[in-house]
Formats: structure tokens, sequence, C-alpha cells
């Protein structure tokens, strides 16, 4: 025993080969002491709860039977504190559909209103709590090239009953991301956050980047049962809340599904063509956020051959025709395949 | 599957299933000819019957079964790893491989989705999960610049995998099947083999023609 080199060994494995496999393969030393540090420190939380607990327990107990308390007191069970607890194989995402509900409830009375995270019946939405601009509707017009973009929220309040009455909508407060979460098509259990972006042109990226989606023309929607019946495909131009609402709302620039069927017959994709007056403007509509309901993936139709000058960031703004990917994912996939 | 072997690939011939019951007869006819003990005459006989030597099947006694219900594709490598080494290759010769390319770079993806930003030719360590990713765009990558009948053929392999991975899809036929398959109740091997035939005929036809 006293020449084994088993303790030095399995000390190798957990203290070195444990942490440089849980890292990215990228600068093994700083991370494997960084992994160590963070054990080291999670350990020492527990084991000060732990004790903390065990005072707490041993105060309201009495002095009944002190014996085998303060036994154990001075050897905190380290069975039961595990490293195992620190490291989870799959990655933890927050359930949207729970966490709405308990705001809802009141669980947060401290939350600031409108609540970031919300649920529909078929997604959840999330936002960060602060928003990223506060523009007027006419810098935002500028910003996001959007002129039409007054007219529609002043179409949009005077529909809605919520806002009407509301006048003065000077000032904007703009999300360049939203966070959708979706029900798994098969067991209705939530599904990891899909992240969506309508970022405006800027210096680094001049085209700016605009998801698509699918929204529902009614408030009411059975996605994914249905397919795309009753709902349409379109760009997400900006996320915004008007200042004293509690509605969060985007502007979205509509496709028309141009083949008479809607789907070519050969891949069974939808096909689509921007929706633009006759002046050439995209026709634009301004929805609650809560009308969205699943993320969408398009794909520029190339036709024969993609065009040479179009690149990775242009090949989107500079197209007009696209196809809906029904292969993005399997859960989209089902979705539009079972109507 | 049907009784093809790999040499009538690409014929115009609809080959009959290859069921439990005929490679029962088979084997019943060969050792009633030939007893399995006389090794040189038994394996010449086996040939003609494309048997492989064996007598006492384990599943012989297995009430309405048939080998070719249950021993299934695997996903990783009947569907992906197949995706990748007959699929593409076929996209490659009918796009081209730098058009294709290009194409992939194009292509944006949302957040959390893997990109191709230098197209898919020369990537890497492909392991599984890419032969995945690439399967959820190539349709809309080769879309346009690839025969009509090409296409076809490759949307419903494509098709085929993500039905197959659907967990009520196949077990009843009439519902949820894109219509294609509807009218005919075809097995998963026969529409393979079937969708071999076509696209070996089409880059046959092409490679001769070229």
């Amino acid at each position: 025993m006293q020449w084994s080199a088993d303790v030095t060994e399995h000390a190798h494995v957990e203290e070195i080969k444990v942490p440089a496999r849980s890292g990215n393969n990228q600068n093994y030393y700083s991370q494997i002491m960084q992994h160590l540090d963070r054990l080291d420190k999670c350990f020492c939380f527990d084991l000060a709860t732990y004790i903390e607990q065990r005072t707490m327990d041993h105060a309201n107990n009495g002095d009944g039977d002190s014996d085998s308390d303060s036994d154990e007191q001075h050897k905190p069970d380290a069975e039961t504190i595990h490293l195992s607890e620190y490291s989870t194989s799959t990655r933890q995402f927050p359930d949207y559909f729970s966490i709405s509900a308990s705001l809802i409830l009141g669980a947060k009375p401290s939350a600031p209103k409108p609540y970031q995270t919300f649920a529909t019946s078929t997604t959840g939405f999330h936002l960060a709590t602060k928003p990223l601009l506060w523009l007027s509707v006419d810098e935002a017009a500028i910003a996001y090239q959007l002129p039409n973009l007054k007219d529609t929220i002043i179409t949009f309040a005077n529909r809605d009953v919520c806002f009407q009455g509301q006048h003065g909508i000077e000032n904007l407060q703009i999300w360049h991301k939203v966070h959708l979460q979706q029900l798994s098509y098969h067991d209705k259990v939530p599904l990891p956050p899909q992240t969506l972006l309508a970022i405006p042109l800027s210096t680094t990226n001049p085209y700016g980047r605009y998801d698509s989606v699918i929204i529902s023309l009614h408030s009411q929607s059975d996605w994914p049962k249905s397919g795309l019946t009753d709902h349409s495909v379109s760009q997400l131009r900006m996320i915004f809340c008007l200042p004293r609402s509690d509605v969060f709302l985007a502007y979205i620039q509509h496709f028309h599904i141009s083949n008479p069927t809607g789907v070519s017959p050969v891949t069974g994709m939808h096909m689509l063509r921007r929706a633009v007056r006759v002046n050439g403007q995209q026709v634009g509509e301004v929805i609650p956020l809560a009308h969205i309901h699943s993320p969408a993936h398009l794909v520029p139709n190339f036709g024969s051959g993609a065009h040479s000058c179009l690149t990775n960031l242009s090949s989107y703004e500079l197209s007009n025709k696209f196809h809906l990917n029904k292969y993005w994912s399997k859960e989209f996939y089902y979705a539009l395949c079972s109507a | 599957m049907t009784t093809a072997t790999v040499k009538e690939f690409g014929d115009t011939y609809h080959h009959p299933p290859c069921t439990a019951e005929n490679t029962i007869t088979a084997i019943r006819t060969v050792c009633s000819q030939h007893s399995p003990m006389d090794y040189k005459d038994f394996l010449k006989a086996i040939k003609q019957f494309q048997l492989n030597g064996i007598v006492k099947l384990c599943w012989i006694g297995w009430a309405l079964l048939d080998p070719s219900f249950f021993l299934n594709p695997k996903v990783l490598h009947h569907f992906h790893r197949m995706f990748w080494d007959h699929d593409i290759q076929w996209c490659i010769s009918a796009t081209g491989a730098t058009e294709l390319d290009f194409h992939f770079s194009l292509i944006q993806t949302l957040i959390g989705y893997r990109s191709f930003s230098k197209g898919i030719l020369k990537l890497k360590q492909v392991t599984g999960r890419d032969h995945r990713v690439v399967q959820r765009y190539i349709i809309a990558a080769v879309n346009g610049s690839v025969p009509r009948q090409f296409l076809i053929a490759i949307c419903m392999l494509l098709d085929l995998r993500y039905l197959a991975q659907h967990r009520r899809s196949l077990l009843s036929p009439s519902k949820g099947l894109p219509v294609p398959y509807r009218s005919s109740m075809i097995t998963r091997r026969q529409l393979y083999v079937r969708v071999q035939e076509l696209t070996g005929r089409y880059l046959n036809s092409s490679s001769s023609r070229a």
C-alpha cells in the first residue's frame, strides 16, 4: 500500500482529467483552474448551508437528543454533498410557461410590468428586462427604414380596444431579441427557447438581420395542429413596446404564398414572395407579439443558379422569392405535414 | 426488401419482395436436394438461391413475422450516414461542387443552428450531427438547379427519414403521410430500393451524356 500509485493516479483523474473534459478543449490550464476553483466554492457554499441547516434544526429540536446531533455536527456528512450535483449532462433551460403562470398568480409582486415573460397556449415569450433602445417614432422609422411606421402604429392603436384613447406615441422601447419557447409536437413538453432577431442595419452589418416567424391571423390559434391554415409567414422587422402599455408589439412584413396551391408540387415547400404595394413599398403591419406562434426558416429561391454578387449577409434582404424550409426542424416538419 | 441483387440495381424490372416465406421455402428446397453435411455441393447449391448457408433460423416458428419488418434501419447509419455517403454525392454531381457550396454559404440560419459559411465540401471531422444538419438545408440548396425527377427522389428519401422519426406516422399509413405514400403501402426498404433505382438511372444517363 505504501508504494501504490493508485491514490495519486485517481487524484489525477478527479482533479485533471474530469475538469479537462468538461471544458471546450481550449486553454486547458486556466480552464482546469477555474473549474476546480468553482467546484471548491460550490462545495464551501453547500458545507456552510448544511452546517447552518443543522444548527437551525438543532435549535428547533431543543436539547433532547443532543448526543447523536452534536456528534454529526463535527463531521458534516460528505455523502449527502455530492459533486455530481454540480455537473448535469444536458443544458438546463427555463420554462417560460410556468414562469408566466406564476407571475400572473402574483408570485413576484415586485416584477416590472408589463411582465417580460408571458405565454399563450402554444408559445412562451421572454424579453430582456430593459429595452435596448429608446427612440422616438421618427428616429425608429429612419433606423429601421420603415417610413410608414407611425401610420401603422396609429392604425393598430385605433383597431385595438386597449389602446383607444391613448394619445401621443412619441417614444418607443425597442428590443433586438425575443426568446420564443414552443411545446414539442408529440408530448407537449417545453422545448429549448429559440432566439429571434430583428436588428437594423449598422456599420458592421449593412443589411441588418431579420428572422422570420409564423403568425396567426386571429388571436386564437391551434398551431401546430392545423398547419399553415389561418396562419401566415412574416418577417419580424421590429420588436417594441409603447410607453404606458402592457402589450409587446412587433412590426412585421408579410409574405405572399405565390403558388395558387401554395405548395411546390415537387418539394412540398411553400413558395413565398415579399408582399409589395403598387408604389414599391413593402406591406407592413403592427401586431401583438403574442400572435407569433413559431419561428420559421426561409431560404432564398436561388433559381437555376444563385447570383454571384450575393453574400451571406445580403442574400435575404436582396431576395424577393423564398422557400419556407419545412425540413428546418423535425417539429416544424410535422406541423406543416400534419395539416 | 426485394430480391434484387447489387448488380440488378437500376434495371426496369420491379423485383418481388424478399419475404420470410420465400427464404424458408428456398432453404427447404436446397436441404431436400443436398445434405448440409455435404459441404462442397451444398455451397454450390445455395448460391443459386442467394442463401448464406444457415439452415436453422432462429426466427423459424415465430408467427406472423418477417425479418424485413423487425430488422429496421438504424437512424445514425441508415439515415444520416447513408444521406452523407450517397444523397450528398448525387447532389454534388448534379449541382456542381462550387455552386452547392455557394448556396450553402448564402443560407442564414437561426441562432443556435449550425451554418455552413464555407460550404459543406471541405468540412473536417464530419460527424452524425453534421449529417443531420445538412439534411435541414439540402433541398433548399439544390432546388432549382437539379432536374425535377432528381429533386423528387431526394425529397422522397428525406421525407422518409423525417417521417420514420415521427412517433406514429408509419404505424397508420392512412393518416399523416404525404400524398405520394398514401396510395400504396410500401415498406421502407422497398422505397429505398426504388429511389436508388431512380437516382441511379438518372446519374447513369447524365454521366453517359457527359
